[in-house]
């Protein structure tokens, strides 16, 4: 992150913590449910579209809805998120907490909000590790056991022989789904000719990295991470290697694929964990409303969406008491009907759990759409 | 009195008090213990726990360092012997550390302890992602970069094991603050378990009070009680009590008390009367003997009279004749003689006359019948069986009856009542002085004649008791106590009445009303002088 975009971000979470203070405070009001949000800039968006749409309609029984982001605590490191957590969980106002970013901070402060018994909706933790963060934890995407089995099962049917070289972030999320995907392969016969972690935004080692792959010669690179990291090696990649085919797992989309204004990224397959061209008028205008700033809508900010009319609904039934929002919400889908979010329809597992769904999108020139369904049997 | 008391004391009970105490005490006690238990167990197990959590904490670490070591050790060995069997066991050691590291994820870490654990997963994640940048280049040939990217390493791994030591002096310092905040409570607890043991001492000492002050104490003065009925004191009792149960005792005691008490007065009584009674039969048993003494004297005196009579009648004929002889003596001397010795001689003989009609009237067996009598001459007749009695003693005896005032009796009782009355002023005369006895009968001037036996003796001394039978003033011996009983009754057959009162400044005046009759006809006068 740049400095600029590092300002950038600051001032749109003041202005977006203002802006909900503000509407949350007025005088002779009844007193107002809050909710701590901890997520990337992008998704934020969409938890301001559904708070402002949840108090425009008079909001939860008169009482406003407003969004604590815990002043910009959390980011996308295991330290933020901690202490984002602790800040959460200390103040009795937070009914409930969506986030946080990904699965390595969602891990790491999940065990500050089943301590403290706070309900946390994960829009972003897939990964294995989270059906075991506890009672008070819940994610509205699918553990990455399932998204293994799928990325295997596209890499398998990739090419009659597939040669499989996996990159993976080194971290809760991306060890685990790479252990998963390797296992997967191996299930299906195939050995990976080349498996190496990385450091998120480390460079020091892309020339090492560029020649072992060049030298593994695989027809397929199973990226397990964002792509900025990706975009670093992309170009010299298309040149050593014009027919790699390069499948992303779903941190990628999130991972800044629009900066990639020279099109280096073209071509990679990646997975989202929506699909975010569903016929759903809130999601088309959600869409929207990103596209109008420039940005593509991503899966957190969907989920997201969801996730704030799904705890609405849940303090609505129950009021304001964080217990008694958890048994709700763990209820959803089996002691009481899935909810209906614009990400589809939403029901837990025993273990907090959503149903996984995946869906494959390629990067084209212009956007990002989903794998036609020519290009799913065999490589391009 | 006794269902009050009850229902005084029907609110306690003692078997209530008892219990309620019993039941608070030991309530107190096991829920003393319970939470005493419950704490130390509690807080036993929680450092027993946090202690075992501590050392696995601890054990994670030293494996995650090891694990570490050993991966360092297996890269340095790749770079020697480039193969699969290095990489792979580096991959294997890192998998187990991160394992390890994952498990820190569900403990109970401070925030301080829980970033370092992401400090430790941090740089594990860039200690491996260095050595597989060292294994490419090594497997790419080029050595010598290779190892110099291991020098890279070696940081990645010095700055793990920093992460590993800060974590665990961040565990420490939380372990610290645990022990510290348990010995506190621990502390709590010490001087909670000592307020609890000084309050069960307390209710102990105040149950041992309560039961001395209300129970013991009131056994002992029940025993007391007891003790005392046992030595004769039957006026022992017990005073109402606090609890019902011994109110009950109480009450049960102080009945039992009064019937023993009652039951030994009736015995006290029936002992007095039956020595009185047996006194009296003694008395009574003398006079019977005394009195038939009497009556064998008054026989043989009736005998002796009518004996005498005849002898008495020849003597005052002769004395008679005597003295008219005397008298009509020319001489002188001889008239003096009749006058010296004669006149007495009959004078006498007339006396003892008298006095023998007077016995052999007195003697004579009482009738059934009650007829008109002469009040007068009746009463003479006994006062003339008493006036020599009365000449004796230097008192006097008058008869102030009119002649011709008759009353309704039998002579003979009539006179029985005038001499026990005589005799009894006789005797009030002599033992407590006086000059003598008036006897006088008026008629009321209607059925009733009032005949008055007045002495100037002392009185009557209870005069309430005077017609009680066998009540006597007189010494022993003296009298029976029933001269008053037959007189009353006498006068009760004749159809009056006796009174008697004492008289100011001294005497006593016994009142007998008798009814009045008319003249007896002369047949029985002349039978009357005629004994004369």
């Amino acid at each position: 992150m740049t400095d600029h975009q590092g300002r950038r971000f600051r001032v749109a979470y003041v202005l977006l913590a203002s802006a909900f203070a503000i509407s949350g405070v007025g005088c002779g009001e009844p007193r107002p449910y809050v909710i701590g949000v901890a997520l990337d800039r992008s998704a934020l968006d969409g938890v301001a579209a559904a708070a402002q749409r949840i108090n425009a309609r008079g909001g939860i029984d008169g009482h406003r809805l407003v969004i604590d982001t815990a002043s910009g605590v959390g980011g996308t490191t295991a330290r933020g998120a901690l202490e984002a957590a602790e800040k959460f969980a200390a103040d009795p106002r937070i009914l409930a907490v969506i986030g946080h970013s990904n699965s390595g901070t969602s891990l790491a402060a999940s065990q500050v909000y089943n301590t403290r018994h706070v309900v946390q909706i994960s829009p972003a933790a897939t990964s294995p590790l989270y059906s075991d963060a506890g009672p008070y934890s819940f994610r509205l995407v699918g553990s990455d056991v399932h998204q293994a089995a799928f990325l295997a099962g596209h890499i398998a049917r990739s090419s009659a022989a597939p040669r499989a070289a996996i990159m993976y972030v080194n971290n809760d999320y991306g060890r685990p789904l790479h252990d998963a995907v390797v296992e997967n392969l191996r299930t299906a016969g195939i050995v990976p000719v080349y498996v190496s972690p990385f450091a998120q935004r480390d460079s020091a080692g892309d020339a090492e990295v560029l020649d072992a792959l060049t030298r593994a010669r695989p027809t397929v690179l199973m990226w397990i991470g964002r792509a900025f990291d990706l975009q670093r090696i992309a170009r010299e990649l298309r040149v050593r290697m014009p027919n790699l085919l390069v499948l992303a797992s779903d941190a990628f989309p999130g991972g800044g694929a629009r900066l990639d204004s020279a099109g280096l990224l073209d071509g990679v397959r990646h997975v989202r964990l929506l699909d975010l061209d569903r016929a759903d008028t809130v999601l088309a205008g959600l869409r929207a409303s990103y596209r109008k700033d420039g940005r593509d809508i991503n899966d957190q900010a969907v989920l997201s969406y969801d996730a704030v009319n799904l705890l609405a609904e849940a303090i609505r039934a129950m009021g304001p008491d964080r217990e008694r929002i958890r048994v709700w919400v763990e209820q959803i889908g089996m002691a009481r009907p899935v909810f209906a979010g614009i990400s589809g329809s939403i029901a837990f597992g025993p273990q907090g759990d959503r149903q996984p769904q995946y869906f494959l999108y390629v990067i084209g020139k212009k956007d990002d759409r989903p794998l036609p369904d020519s290009l799913r049997q065999r490589p391009r | 009195m006794t269902a009050s008391r009850t229902g005084a004391a029907s609110g306690r009970t003692l078997r209530r008090m008892l219990l309620v105490v019993a039941l608070l005490t030991s309530s107190a006690a096991a829920a003393a213990m319970l939470g005493a238990v419950s704490l130390v167990k509690s807080l036993r197990e929680n450092v027993e726990r946090d202690t075992e959590v501590f050392m696995e904490e601890q054990r994670m670490a030293d494996r995650i360092v090891v694990l570490t070591n050993e991966q360092q050790l297996a890269a340095y060995r790749e770079l020697e012997r480039p193969g699969t069997v290095n990489t792979a066991l580096f991959s294997a050691r890192g998998d187990s550390a991160y394992r390890e590291m994952r498990r820190y994820l569900f403990h109970e870490l401070s925030l301080e302890a829980r970033l370092q654990v992401e400090s430790i997963k941090e740089a594990h994640q860039l200690f491996e992602v260095a050595a597989n940048r060292s294994f490419d280049l090594s497997n790419a040939g080029r050595t010598d970069e290779a190892r110099k990217r291991l020098s890279s390493l070696d940081a990645r791994a010095e700055a793990l094991d920093s992460a590993v030591s800060k974590f665990r002096a961040a565990r420490e310092r939380q372990r610290n603050e645990f022990r510290a905040s348990h010995a506190v409570l621990a502390q709590r607890l010490d001087r909670a378990l000592l307020l609890v043991a000084g309050a069960l001492v307390l209710l102990g000492i105040v149950v041992a009070v309560t039961l001395l002050r209300r129970v013991l104490r009131p056994l002992d003065h029940l025993a007391t009680m007891a003790g005392r009925i046992a030595e004769g004191d039957t006026l022992a009792r017990v005073p109402p009590q606090n609890y019902r149960e011994f109110d009950v005792v109480a009450n049960g005691f102080n009945h039992m008390a009064g019937r023993v008490q009652a039951a030994r007065d009736e015995v006290v009584a029936q002992n007095l009367e039956l020595h009185q009674a047996l006194e009296h039969l003694r008395a009574t048993q003398e006079d019977l003997v005394q009195h038939e003494k009497l009556s064998a004297m008054g026989q043989m005196l009736a005998g002796l009279a009518h004996e005498l009579n005849n002898p008495l009648a020849g003597i005052l004929g002769m004395a008679e004749v005597l003295q008219d002889e005397l008298a009509r003596a020319p001489e002188r001397d001889t008239r003096e003689l009749g006058t010296e010795f004669a006149e007495p001689l009959v004078r006498e003989a007339v006396r003892a006359n008298a006095l023998v009609r007077s016995l052999l009237q007195f003697a004579r067996k009482p009738g059934d019948v009650l007829e008109s009598v002469p009040l007068g001459a009746t009463l003479s007749t006994a006062v003339g069986l008493r006036a020599h009695a009365f000449a004796q003693q230097g008192k006097t005896v008058r008869v102030d009856i009119p002649t011709d005032l008759c009353v309704i009796a039998e002579a003979q009782k009539l006179q029985q009542v005038a001499v026990n009355l005589i005799n009894n002023a006789l005797d009030a005369l002599v033992t407590g002085g006086g000059t003598g006895l008036v006897i006088s009968a008026t008629h009321d001037g209607g059925e009733f004649v009032l005949v008055e036996f007045h002495d100037d003796g002392p009185g009557i001394p209870d005069i309430a008791l005077a017609f009680t039978p066998f009540h006597t003033t007189k010494a022993a011996g003296k009298g029976t106590g029933l001269g008053l009983g037959l007189v009353t009754r006498f006068v009760k057959e004749f159809g009056g009445t006796v009174n008697a009162h004492n008289v100011t400044p001294r005497g006593a005046c016994i009142t007998v009303r008798l009814l009045v009759a008319p003249e007896p006809p002369s047949e029985s006068r002349n039978e009357s002088e005629e004994d004369n």
